[in-house]
Parts: structure tokens; C-alpha cells; sequence
């Protein structure tokens, strides 16, 4: 392990700076916003807390790469694949400091929007829905408990998503370093590639593990529109509607990421060249 | 006899779109000499390291360290040093021996300290701070701190200043041990060099044109392996 965590610790380095910079980005945006509550809309100041969520998303897209692209550009690489490491160790402490940085920001970003909407609702006058659900999260019983489950529900899926997207980003990079000459376009096509693959694990994992059961969300009726949204969710009935989520396409397409990863570290250990 | 070579290749081939880099070389390298590989540019020198390392996979032909096919487990003991600055900028020395040294099975602290020493390297110092010269004599701590059973160097002396040249070379001499360590290394820099050569490989095109034991050859052809040289690449 110790060779890992060196891996890590250099991997981390690398892009250590910028991950800094934008978490420090992200509080004082949600500051900023913060001390707007009053003097704008408070439906607009709460959307545009979500903004670095989106940002983000495209941080993973570039670090993904970035991580992989810095050993090529520092000739760093000749150090790390002419060592007795494996493949998946250099792929994993990659994968490991992308997925670190975006969990750190996706922490900041989620306390910032959970501040700035709880903040909100102290100037809720004039918004309906952010309003509610500020209300609902910090005022009543069962809906303050769906909403938090939904939270971390939405929340783990995003995780998952930015690990997905750092996983098939940095396959296509490996491919596009298979190739001496058009390697962006090789590594467009890769991704491309890669993300019908996934999609073809899922549509394998519907029909394998259609004996797991299902996922089961329950979604209070006024989340589905059913209520009007003007009352209070506190003074709703406690009744709604379940969701099913195919847990076979789920499963089908984790284990298309493992084997995602799998062959990127085989790649890194048999195949590339420099 | 076979079973006794540390490096054995058979036609090895390596092309790079219709460039041939290595062109059916067949080499048998025995343990505990250090064998020149000489060349002008583009002779595939660096091209026939890093097939050796690793680094690069033959199109045709087979390279095997120890009797066994290079890949994950030869790596572990072959130590190798490239042409190009392969260090991180923003490490110090410190920090780079101590990543190298998580790295391999048979890093020995007690020479890198030494090597760093001799080599006049500061270990607070930062490698994008570095000269040349100080880089180069970086790579070759890393590279010579290991207790490899085969140092591969491509180079080592290019672009480095004659005061640095001279104490990359004695720190060659001085951690090899003959019979133990296998040494082979590339250069065009041959005169400052070939007084440690057991054996001198000339390249050209990717083909061996000269594979001899050096002090046979100077006392065939009466002259230094720098004269050779420049006659065979004239």
C-alpha cells in the first residue's frame, strides 16, 4: 500500500492547487448568495446555489483527464510504468484523487445550498416551492425525513455519476495515447464507444439480475404535483406514490464500470507505450 | 549457457509507422559487465532500451530478462533512466527519492544518501529549480539507488556539462558491482565513456553493425572505440 499512497499523495499534488481554488470558489460564491437573501428574488438566489454543482461535473471532466494528460506532459509517466507497479494501482490512485477532489466540492456545494435554502426561508414570502421544501426540511415530521432521504439519495447518485464520468473519461484518454496521431479524435471515439458499452451492460443487467429486487422509493404526493403547492406540506396527509428503479440495469452497469476500470489498468500495464 | 544471460533477444523488430526502430536485433547480454550501446541519433539506442524496460512492446521477435518475457515482473529488476526529464517539477529531491523508493522492491537508502552527497544534491532543493546538469545528476541517483540486477541508462551524459559529466561517470563506477549488476548504456558521447565499456554494441538503422568485447576490439583494430566510432559512422 505504500506505493499507492505515493501514487496517491502525487496524484493528489497534482491537482491539488486547483481543487483548493475551486472549493474556496464554492464557499464564497454560497457567502456571496448568502448576503443576497433579501435584496434578490429568494427563488433565484437558492437556484443559483446549484450552480457549482454544475460546475463540478465539468471540473471531473477536465481533472479526469488532466490527471493522466500531467504524466505525459512532466515525462512523469516513464517513471511510473517503468516500475514493478500494477496497472490498477496507477489507475486507481487516478480515479482515487478525481473522486476525492469532486466528493470534497460536492460537500461544500450541497452545505452551501442546505444554508442558503434554510436561510431562505426566513424570506419566504415570495417563493412557493424552495419555501416549501425549506419548510418541509426543518419543520415537519414525514416530510422532513423523505426530503432528507431524497437528499442523500440525489446526493449518492451524483457521487456515483461523478465517479461514472471520471471512470469513462479516463479509459478514452488510455485509448487516445494507443495512437500516435489524431489522439483527440481517437479519445472522442473511445468515449463514445464507452458509453454505448455501458449502456449495453445495463441492457444485459435488466435481463440477468431481473430476479434482485427493485429499488423502492416512496414520493410524497405533493412532489409528484398532486397537491396544490400552496399549502403547507406540514398540514398534508402523509400519502403518495412509489417509485420502482430496475435494480438489474443499475447492476449491469456498475459492473460495465468495473470492467471499464479493469481494462484501463490492463491498458496501462500491457499495451501503452512511450 | 542460455539459461545463464540476463538480457536474451531474438529479431526483435519495432517499427514506428514504416520506420524501422530496431530491426531483428539478436542480442545474449551475460551478468556483471556493462555493455556500451553506441549509435548516432536515430540508430534505435532509446528505441532498444525501452523494449528492454518495458516501455515499449516488439512488433516481431522476443526480449526476455532473467528467461522470463518482459512485463510487470521484470520491472522489478530493471532499473531504468531515460533520455528525457522524467522528474516532477514542483518535488524536491527529497520528495522524489522518497516516491521512487515506494515504488520498487530493492530501493537501498544507504547509497542514495551517498549518491546524493557525491553528486553535491540538496535535498530541499526543488527539481524545476534544478540545472540541467543537477537534473541529470538527479535522474542518476534514482536510477543507481536501486539494487537492480540491470541498470539501463539512455544517455545519461547528454546535454550535461563536463564537470557533471565526470562525476555521473564516477558515480557509475562506483556503486556497480561486477559480476553482481549488469550495466547497459546508450551514448554517442563515446570517449568520455568507453574506459568503463566490458563490451561495445554499435547501431545503426536498428541493426547491429559491431557486437564485441571492447578491449578485443581495440587490440584488433589497434585504436580507442571513440576512433571506431567515428569510422564505422563516417
Amino acid at each position: 500500500m505504500k506505493g499507492f499512497a505515493q501514487l496517491f499523495k502525487k496524484d493528489m499534488e497534482s491537482i491539488g492547487l486547483m481543487t483548493v481554488l475551486l472549493g474556496v470558489g464554492i464557499v464564497l460564491w454560497d457567502v456571496f448568495l448568502y448576503t443576497r437573501l433579501g435584496l434578490w428574488h429568494s427563488r433565484a438566489v437558492v437556484a443559483l446555489t446549484m450552480v457549482p454543482l454544475g460546475v463540478i461535473v465539468l471540473w471531473v471532466v477536465l481533472q479526469a483527464i488532466q490527471v493522466y494528460r500531467h504524466e505525459w506532459q512532466t515525462g512523469g509517466i516513464y517513471l511510473v510504468l517503468s516500475v514493478p507497479q500494477p496497472g490498477w494501482k496507477i489507475a486507481l490512485s487516478k480515479l482515487a484523487v478525481v473522486f476525492a477532489s469532486f466528493t470534497i466540492h460536492l460537500i461544500l456545494a450541497t452545505v452551501g445550498f442546505i444554508w442558503v435554502l434554510r436561510a431562505s426561508a426566513s424570506y419566504s414570502g415570495g417563493i412557493q416551492l424552495f419555501g416549501l421544501a425549506a419548510e418541509a426540511l426543518f419543520q415537519s415530521g414525514a416530510a422532513t425525513g423523505w426530503l432528507f432521504k431524497m437528499t442523500l439519495v440525489s446526493g449518492f447518485a451524483y457521487w456515483l455519476m461523478g465517479l461514472a464520468m471520471a471512470v469513462m473519461l479516463q479509459l478514452a484518454y488510455t485509448c487516445s495515447r494507443l495512437t500516435s496521431r489524431l489522439r483527440f479524435l481517437a479519445g472522442l471515439a473511445g468515449f463514445f464507444v464507452i458509453q454505448w458499452l455501458v449502456g449495453l451492460c445495463g441492457a444485459a443487467g435488466y435481463y440477468v439480475f431481473s430476479w434482485v429486487p427493485d429499488l423502492v422509493l416512496w414520493v410524497p404526493a405533493h412532489a409528484l404535483g398532486i397537491t396544490d403547492p400552496a399549502h403547507s406540506m406540514a398540514s398534508l396527509p402523509v400519502q403518495g406514490a412509489k417509485v420502482f428503479i430496475d435494480s438489474g440495469i443499475l447492476l449491469g452497469n456498475a459492473l460495465g464500470f468495473v470492467l471499464l476500470f479493469i481494462t484501463t489498468s490492463y491498458l496501462l500495464e500491457n499495451v501503452i507505450e512511450v | 549457457m542460455a539459461a545463464e544471460m540476463l538480457v536474451q533477444t531474438d529479431n526483435l523488430m519495432k517499427r514506428f509507422g514504416r520506420t524501422k526502430a530496431t530491426d531483428g536485433i539478436s542480442v545474449a547480454i551475460p551478468k556483471g559487465i556493462v555493455v556500451g550501446l553506441i549509435g548516432p541519433n536515430g540508430s534505435g539506442k532509446s528505441t532498444f532500451l525501452k523494449l528492454l524496460a518495458g516501455l515499449l512492446r516488439p512488433d516481431k521477435g522476443s526480449v526476455k530478462i532473467n528467461g522470463v518475457p518482459v512485463g510487470l515482473r521484470t520491472k522489478a529488476w530493471v532499473s531504468y533512466q531515460p533520455e528525457i526529464d522524467h522528474l516532477y517539477n514542483w518535488m524536491t529531491v527529497e520528495q522524489v527519492l522518497e516516491f521512487a523508493a515506494s515504488l520498487v522492491p530493492d530501493w537501498r537508502w544507504e547509497r542514495a544518501d551517498e549518491l546524493i552527497g557525491f553528486l553535491n544534491l540538496e535535498k530541499n532543493a526543488k527539481v524545476g529549480n534544478l540545472s540541467k546538469g543537477m537534473r541529470g545528476r538527479l535522474k542518476l541517483a534514482v536510477t543507481l539507488s536501486r539494487d537492480a540486477d540491470l541498470f539501463l541508462l539512455d544517455e545519461p551524459l547528454s546535454g550535461i556539462d563536463p564537470p557533471s559529466r565526470l562525476r555521473i561517470i564516477k558515480s557509475l563506477i562506483g556503486g556497480y558491482e561486477a559480476g553482481r549488476h549488469t550495466m547497459i548504456l546508450s551514448t554517442h558521447e563515446v570517449a568520455e565513456t568507453e574506459g568503463i565499456f566490458d563490451r561495445v554494441i554499435f547501431l545503426d538503422e536498428g541493426q547491429i553493425k559491431v557486437d564485441e568485447d571492447a578491449q578485443t576490439l581495440r587490440s584488433r583494430y589497434g585504436r580507442s572505440i571513440q576512433g571506431l566510432f567515428e569510422e564505422v559512422y563516417q
